[in-house]
């Protein structure tokens, strides 16, 4: 390499690549030519980078739905079970208070009778109950026939036989039998 | 553009403004920003979508604790309810439940026939139909039955039916046939039992 210290001080490796080597015309569209190309590849890792980004953020929300999806199941299957648990519960309850709601139902047909007239027999039919009892008189029967009508548990009384007991000596007790309907 | 010069070089200028404007258009916005913005947008779209789904599960997941509160506190009714639950444990707590209350009520246990066929009761719980013959005056009765199904073994009361004894005191002693069915809890499930362990 050779300096010419007293005419110019660039070295002519230096001065062969200063612009003045290129036409004039020439220079300024290459100079547009290397900005696009810099732009261009700029826009192109900056364009990655956002993808990237994009399809990390989507990775990352579809395992996070992935994960909720699996504790969702586990969830509706506690669901499932805590249903199951809770039919079973009111089964119970309903057999626990079985008795005592029968007792109830009887207790009150017997409580709707009056003073005149008692009870010999309750029997389940088809329907309903069958009442079988002895009263003084047909009024006496009339009476629990009207009684009956206002118990909470029997409904529609009807009367199914009604006739004169053959030992009583007075001749006024009459041996009666009554349907009644179930009222839940 | 006035060019000057030779015309090879005007068209070496043409060529590279040319490429400079299809690098620039053809490159940067053909190859580089329409596809790849489109594919981000996509992208997006997926994964606000994916959040959206996630976050609704998530809420949804927010209320176990609730679940498992229930759960316990239905678990323990169900306990306390259930009573006995062996075959052989049912059959005497029964004997012993009917001695007890016979005496605790007055009334006179004749006999028990247990029927045959198991009573319909699908799932948790397994029931034998029995067939109560008892004897005692109406409201001791009534208390007998009302009293039955609260203790140790689990005792449904399906069907009374009373009937006189000839007994003509202002009392009378009735007869009563009770109907009735005796369960033991089998328990749920053993997929649901699994899920119960998680909970």
């Amino acid at each position: 390499m050779r300096f010419n210290y007293l005419r110019d001080g660039a070295p002519d490796a230096f001065e062969q690549l200063r612009p003045r080597r290129l036409p004039e015309a020439l220079r300024t569209p290459l100079a547009a030519l290397t900005t696009a190309v810099i732009v261009v590849a700029a826009w192109w890792a900056i364009e990655q980078v956002l993808l990237s980004q994009a399809r990390s953020e989507l990775q990352r929300q579809a395992l996070r739905l992935q994960i909720s999806r699996v504790e969702l199941a586990e969830l509706k299957l506690r669901r499932s079970h805590l249903e199951q648990l809770v039919s079973v519960d009111a089964r119970l309850r309903e057999i626990r208070r079985s008795g005592a709601a029968l007792a109830c139902g009887l207790a009150d047909i017997a409580n709707h009778v009056p003073a005149t007239a008692w009870l010999t027999s309750i029997a389940r039919v088809d329907g309903g109950l069958e009442i079988d009892g002895r009263a003084e008189g047909l009024d006496a029967l009339g009476e629990t026939v009207a009684d009956l009508m206002h118990s909470s548990r029997a409904v529609a009384p009807d009367l199914i036989r009604a006739s004169k007991e053959d030992r009583d000596r007075s001749g006024t007790i009459v041996n009666f039998a009554v349907r009644v309907g179930e009222r839940r | 553009m006035k060019l000057g010069g030779p015309p090879a070089l005007s068209s070496g200028v043409r060529i590279v403004w040319m490429l400079a404007a299809s690098i620039f258009f053809g490159v940067g916005v053909g190859i580089v920003w329409w596809p790849t913005s489109q594919t981000i947008a996509s992208y997006k779209t997926q994964a606000k979508s994916l959040y959206d789904d996630a976050n609704q599960d998530e809420t949804e997941i927010a209320h176990a604790s609730e679940l498992r509160s229930a759960a316990r506190r239905v678990e323990d009714d169900v306990k306390l309810l259930s009573a006995q639950s062996s075959a052989g444990a049912v059959t005497a707590a029964t004997l012993r439940l009917l001695n007890g209350e016979a005496h605790a009520y007055g009334v006179d246990v004749r006999s028990i026939v247990p029927a045959p066929q198991a009573s319909a009761s699908p799932g948790a719980l397994a029931g034998t139909v029995v067939e109560l013959d008892v004897r005692g005056r109406f409201r001791n009765l009534l208390a007998f039955i009302s009293d039955l199904p609260r203790h140790d073994v689990l005792m449904e009361i399906n069907d009374v039916s009373l009937a006189g004894t000839g007994d003509r005191s202002p009392k009378p002693v009735l007869a009563a046939t009770i109907h009735a069915a005796i369960y033991r809890y089998r328990g749920i499930g053993k997929e649901t039992q699994h899920a119960s362990g998680a909970l």
